[in-house]
């Protein structure tokens, strides 16, 4: 964690400019706040003195309140939470040739960094497909007439609904319209993305011993052995069917929750291409590869159910749809970091492989 | 040089205005006045701009300090997406009366068509201009698809302005004839491309503006109004306001309009989507 040395002075002289900086209503009103604190203080204890070192106790605890947060923001732990929303936040390169969307399976499959087409990875992990929806919206205009959009298809992203806990949305708030964020609250927005001090005060001790940055993304080698491969993949499906609920991948069964979110992103990745094409835009889908140890674990019939009937279904306009799921290209695990996600040697091959097949259109 | 554009109305509109965002307080009371003296009428504002009250008191000085009275001036202003999701449209035009301090605006626009809200306030616009509040009304950041979308709701009255970004790296070629084939007269909002590095250095306009013995900002005003675009450029500088509008005494060839427009990189400053998710 960065340590820098902090003037007190700096910060006073800081409140003090920003104090010149508000609006008049706001000025006013800080006025108001000072002036009630300073009688009440004085009717309390009839002594100017007591009443100016109370302020002035109450100043110092706002400065070290600031003094923390800040810091507090400063830590991988909130790096970390807000990793994605970073790309957005820079400056966007304009008429892009490309763009991809998706959750992790799309964030670490793509990179365009010195490829033939100019082009952003605007996946976040995890993701729904309707908050890619909302991303595409939001930034659909950085892309040149006739751009590309990948939407990416994960295993189980007909099955996955928007996080019922409305804290999940607290990545999108530094770089989405309000108005995108389902259940958008300015009171997640001060607490979890302003002062993350009064959402989570025990995060302090990471300003002692913080967690290691998120770099992820960094990683060119598989560092899991073929054992620990094909336990991460067995984890993966663990998880999976504890969260949506799949007892049997086999069983031909699609349980009545799944069947409707199936349908309700059916409708959503229709009215994503629809979007697309509208706007002049040319949506592809593509299914990124994965492990052959992961992948042994979709049975066909599964994969049917939950992958291909549901692009069928939306893809009533025929867009393109690269599969790369099964491809005997990406079956070495040296380019994976673990069973499910591509590293940075595999990204690069990935995607130049996507942007020549693409050509190809 | 005709001086005066005509609405698909028949109400008048000065072929250059001056536009207010981001200015505010002490600057815009003084550039607004700084533009009167130099010759604008046509002044465009917006209640997103947050200085809709301060365009207000900034005409009232105007009338005070010149000799201008309100019949004079062309008073352009915007509903913005946070009235329209409201809906209380006709009472928004009220608000924005009150703050301008006028009994009527020259021309009302539509500031972006917000997904699931435009058609509806579009339609309410309309009930404000058969009340008389409003000369004109028209929109902003229009593509064919939306005014097709207005035109299939059957709507009764089709905008008579729709104000873009145009500037020469954005010359928005077919949108502009698209919109004057349906009798709908382009504005071009940022119509000096923020002065971008490109334009600065542009050799084109570096080798055009000394030839004409005028400034690229000058150059780049002109390629617009000879092409029947009403520009707004911005400034808080009184020397640049007079020199934005000092663009009447030459004539760009039809060659020169084409070396410009060659300049295109359809490259947005205002990305859309940014300001209206969904566009």
């Amino acid at each position: 964690m960065k340590i820098t040395n902090y003037i007190p002075s700096q910060y006073i002289a800081r409140v003090i400019n920003h104090y010149f900086y508000m609006n008049f209503r706001k000025k006013i009103l800080a006025i108001f706040f000072v002036s009630i604190i300073l009688a009440v203080n004085y009717l309390l204890t009839d002594s100017l003195l007591i009443c100016c070192c109370l302020l002035a106790t109450m100043a110092l605890s706002l400065l070290i309140f600031i003094l923390v947060n800040k810091q507090l923001k400063q830590t991988n732990w909130y790096i970390n939470h807000f990793i994605d929303s970073q790309k957005f936040l820079r400056n966007i390169p304009h008429n892009l040739e490309i763009c991809n969307l998706g959750s992790n399976p799309g964030k670490f499959a793509f990179d365009y960094d010195d490829m033939s087409s100019k082009g952003e990875n605007w996946a976040i992990g995890p993701q729904s497909l309707s908050y890619d929806f909302r991303v595409l919206k939001n930034y659909f205009s950085y892309l040149k007439d006739g751009g590309i959009v990948l939407i990416t298809i994960a295993p189980l992203s007909s099955c996955l609904r928007d996080y019922p806990d409305d804290r999940s949305n607290a990545k999108y708030y530094p770089f989405l319209d309000t108005s995108l964020i389902v259940n958008y609250s300015s009171g997640i927005n001060f607490s979890y993305i302003r002062y993350p001090v009064l959402s989570a005060p025990k995060a302090i001790r990471y300003l002692i011993r913080d967690v290691p940055p998120d770099n992820r993304f960094l990683i060119n080698t598989n560092p899991m052995s073929s054992e620990e491969i094909e336990q991460d993949a067995v984890n993966w499906l663990k998880g999976w069917k504890n969260q949506f609920s799949i007892i049997n991948l086999n069983s031909g069964i699609v349980s009545e929750e799944n069947q409707s979110a199936i349908v309700y992103n059916t409708k959503l990745l229709s009215e994503m291409i629809d979007f697309c094409l509208v706007r002049n835009l040319k949506p592809v889908l593509v299914l990124p590869p994965v492990t052959k140890e992961l992948r042994s674990k979709f049975p066909e019939i599964f994969l049917e159910l939950y992958v291909y009937s549901f692009i069928r279904n939306s893809n009533t306009q025929h867009i393109k749809v690269l599969d790369y799921f099964n491809d005997e290209r990406f079956i070495d695990n040296g380019l994976y970091f673990n069973s499910f996600f591509l590293n940075s040697k595999g990204r690069r091959l990935f995607t130049n492989s996507v942007l020549l097949d693409i050509k190809q259109i | 040089m005709n001086s005066i554009r005509v609405l698909s109305n028949g109400v008048e509109i000065p072929c250059i205005g001056m536009g207010t965002w981001p200015l505010n307080h002490k600057n815009l009371i003084a550039a607004v006045l700084s533009g009167m003296n130099c010759g604008y009428r046509a002044i465009d504002g917006a209640r997103d701009y947050n200085n809709e009250r301060c365009l207000g008191i900034s005409l009232q000085t105007v009338y005070q300090k010149t000799e201008l009275k309100r019949s004079d001036l062309f008073i352009t202003s915007k509903i913005g997406n946070g009235q329209q999701i409201k809906g209380n449209i006709t009472r928004q035009i009220d608000e924005t009366l009150q703050n301008i301090k006028t009994d009527y605006l020259d021309l009302w626009l539509m500031h972006w068509p917000y997904p699931g809200y435009y058609i509806e306030t579009w339609k309410q616009m309309e009930q404000v201009y058969l009340s008389g509040k409003v000369r004109a009304i028209g929109v902003c950041n229009f593509r064919e698809r939306h005014l097709k979308t207005l035109t299939e709701a059957h709507v009764s009255t089709l905008p008579m302005i729709n104000q873009i970004e145009i500037h020469p790296l954005r010359t928005a070629k077919e949108e502009i004839a698209y919109f004057t084939s349906q009798s709908v007269l382009v504005e071009a909002y940022t119509p000096l491309g923020l002065m971008d590095k490109r334009l600065i250095e542009s050799e084109t306009l570096k080798l055009l503006s000394k030839s004409y013995n005028k400034t690229i900002p000058q150059i780049i005003l002109r390629w617009h109004i000879q092409q029947g675009i009403i520009p707004l450029p911005k400034s808080g500088s009184s020397i640049r306001l007079k020199e934005n509008i000092d663009i009447f005494d030459f004539t760009l060839s039809d060659d020169e309009i084409l070396k410009i427009d060659g300049l295109n990189e359809n490259y947005k400053l205002y990305p859309e989507s940014i300001y209206c998710p969904g566009y």
